[in-house]
């Protein structure tokens, strides 16, 4: 055991070209490869060369042998180095591992995967699906108590390695790798040539990390979207949508409500035969802040009628407005069948100054108007609905946002956004 | 802490839109509105007859 | 006399204690002696030997919890083999029993004491073949002689200071593990499950 503790502290000297390598892995890791010449030594066989391979070119990435932090809360420290790439349709995607050691937790993976960072590690939890069964994407197995969703398959070819790793490695060796996702969890079963091996993965967060290892924060950041990397929206739209989401309903009560009782209570009613000779209506307001409607109609029938109108608070005798308005009604018939354009009817609105009798009046009619006879109706006491209608369709399409965010998220994830490429 | 932020916000502004609906803030209609804003309104006098 | 009391060390007259009613032996931690518990007697059988300090998930008398189960390590047995060390920790489980926590840097399984009745031959148990064992299959992964190094605290069983006996890993199915242990002509066995060491809440974690 002080064999060990003296090894965690000391280097080792490559058996073949004598360069000091640090030694920082426990007992259990059963290879050491040279930084500098490429030799595999057996660390459990006094440091015997195994294997040679010159000129491999060390993997991207922003870590190196030696480096320690904190992963899932436990320290690690950064041992090996794997160089790896998969060749999906055709094309070579690679990233890079890194053994990491905990002298209480053991030894699992650091990925550096187009700047994300993940960590994976053995698990003996094994799936419960058929040996040899088919891949299928999307399908569902269960693993270490959770749901995972088949994500893709591919074959790994390791093509660097450095420092020391937990296997004895070869240039070249390649393992079926089939991944499954939970995210921020993945699964993947890794069929080698003699045995297959399963693995956890959890997506982590790559500046916090880089952090832990003191890493400079000159690294790219994460590009594209990572298999389990999970959906993260961010505060700012999570709290909105959240709060949008308990308004959908509350806000669409409050507009059905005003639907049906905001029409408020008639106050007048009466007609105007002859709009062109002029005419008026008085009606008593009981209540100010509280708006009046004055609905007026003309049974226009392809034509307009257009009135100059004014309103008066008849105790002041004080002119509240001069204005114009009026109704215009076309139909008609055409190749995409029948079509109506217009109203005849129209709805002024005010809010009354001061209770008491107010008078609408027609003052003349527009050249050209169709002088049939008016009808006005004045309610008082009117609720607007339009607002509270307003918050509804803001508070709906808030909500709706997080979920075409994470659709679209969802889509990107799976390659379905319609893009080749998300890089 | 992010949601109970908005949920305020949200609050402030659906109640907000309650009493505009309610009491009709800006609910005048523009003929009318417009009417009394360039100065029309004040003119004093009795109009058209009594139908 | 009874040893729920406490007693004293036969050797330097120290008071030790026993956590578990079914301890066979208990490490002195003052004269580094271990102390046999018979029926009615103590005595003093071998030397606890030295134990390195090491970063560990496991404390004596400090509680783990693994998946809502607690375990309170109370016997701490340092085993070297080939290529290093492990520990082998006799801990309290929440159910009163004892339990074997096997902790080699970061490879931890929980055992309990498995009884069997078939006998083999220890060298036809080599690392990749099948055990068939009361109708459960097992692949050997691992096959190795230990030593016991340094032991503290309390055991179900007499262990020694420099016993050697071989053993074997049956690893089944969902992380099934059974550990044969071979020694003095005779076979013990215990089976448990590996242990996610991510999944152990320990306060030593930054150890």
């Amino acid at each position: 055991m002080t064999e060990t503790q003296n090894q965690r502290l000391a280097a080792i000297n490559c058996t073949n070209c004598g360069s000091a390598l640090p030694a920082l892995a426990g007992h259990r890791a059963k290879a050491l490869v040279c930084s500098y010449c490429g030799s595999v030594m057996d660390r459990h066989d006094d440091y015997k060369v195994l294997a040679r391979y010159r000129n491999m070119e060390r993997p991207y990435g922003p870590f190196t042998l030696g480096m320690r932090g904190e992963v899932l809360g436990v320290p690690h420290t950064i041992v090996g180095i794997v160089g790896v790439a998969a060749r999906i349709w055709g094309e070579d995607y690679p990233w890079t591992n890194y053994q990491l050691y905990s002298p209480t937790h053991g030894y699992s993976w650091l990925t550096w995967n187009d700047g994300h960072l993940t960590h994976s590690r053995k698990t003996r939890e094994m799936p419960n699906l058929v040996p040899n069964s088919q891949f299928v994407p999307k399908s569902t197995f269960g693993a270490a108590g959770r749901t995972f969703k088949m994500f893709e398959q591919y074959n790994a070819r390791i093509n660097y390695i450095e420092g020391e790793l937990t296997w004895v490695p070869k240039l070249g060796d390649q393992t079926r790798v089939m991944e499954a996702i939970d995210p921020p969890y993945g699964y993947a079963v890794a069929m080698g040539e003699n045995e297959t091996e399963f693995e956890m993965s959890s997506y982590l967060d790559q500046q916090a990390t880089l952090a832990s290892f003191g890493v400079e924060d000159s690294w790219t950041k994460p590009f594209g979207i990572h298999a389990i990397q999970p959906f993260e929206p961010g505060a700012l739209h999570t709290g909105l949508s959240r709060a949008a989401m308990m308004f959908v309903p509350i806000t669409a009560a409050i507009s059905l409500g005003l639907l049906v009782l905001g029409g408020g209570k008639t106050i007048a009613q009466g007609q105007i035969d002859n709009p062109a000779a002029g005419g008026s209506l008085a009606f008593p307001v009981t209540a100010t802040n509280r708006l009046v409607s004055i609905k007026i109609k003309t049974n226009v029938s392809n034509s307009w009628a257009w009135y100059d109108m004014s309103l008066t608070h008849e105790e002041s005798d004080e002119t509240i407005a001069e204005f114009d308005g009026g109704v215009e009604y076309y139909y008609g018939r055409d190749s995409d069948g029948s079509w109506t354009e217009g109203s005849n009817e129209a709805v002024f609105r005010f809010k009354p100054p001061a209770k008491g009798a107010y008078r609408i009046a027609v003052e003349g009619i527009e050249k050209g108007s169709d002088n049939r006879p008016m009808s006005i109706v004045v309610r008082e006491k009117v609720m607007l609905v339009r607002y509270m209608v307003g918050m509804f369709i803001l508070s709906l399409v808030l909500a709706a946002s997080m979920w075409f965010r994470e659709k679209q998220f969802e889509a990107k994830r799976w390659g379905e956004d319609g893009s080749d490429d998300d890089d | 802490m992010m949601t109970r932020v908005f949920l305020v916000v949200f609050t402030m502004m659906t109640g907000g839109a309650t009493y505009a609906s309610v009491y009709g803030i800006g609910g005048e209609t523009s003929a009318i509105a417009k009417s009394i804003r360039s100065g029309s309104g004040g003119r004093v006098g009795y109009i058209g007859g009594v139908k | 006399m009874s040893f729920d009391d406490g007693f004293n060390c036969p050797n330097c007259g120290a008071e030790l204690s026993c956590k578990l009613r079914h301890s066979k032996m208990v490490a002195c931690e003052y004269c580094e002696s271990t102390v046999l518990l018979e029926d009615e007697t103590v005595r003093k059988v071998g030397k606890s030997g030295v134990m390195a300090e090491e970063p560990s998930l496991f404390v004596l008398g400090r509680e783990i919890i693994h998946k809502d189960e607690s375990f309170l390590p109370v016997g701490q047995a340092r085993f070297g083999y080939a290529n290093g060390w492990w520990d082998e920790f006799w801990a309290i489980g929440g159910d009163g029993q004892g339990v074997w926590v096997s902790v080699d840097e970061g490879e931890i399984a929980i055992e309990r004491p498995y009884p069997i009745t078939v006998t083999f031959n220890p060298d036809a148990l080599t690392v990749g073949s099948s055990v068939i064992l009361k109708d459960e299959r097992f692949r050997i992964t691992e096959a190795d002689t230990a030593t016991c190094k340094a032991l503290r605290g309390e055991f179900p069983e007499p262990i020694r200071i420099g016993q050697t006996y071989r053993y074997w890993h049956l690893s089944g199915e969902r992380a099934r593990i059974v550990t044969l242990e071979y020694s003095d002509g005779e076979f013990q066995a215990s089976e448990g499950v590996w242990v996610d060491p991510y999944l152990i809440r320990s306060s030593n974690v930054a150890a």
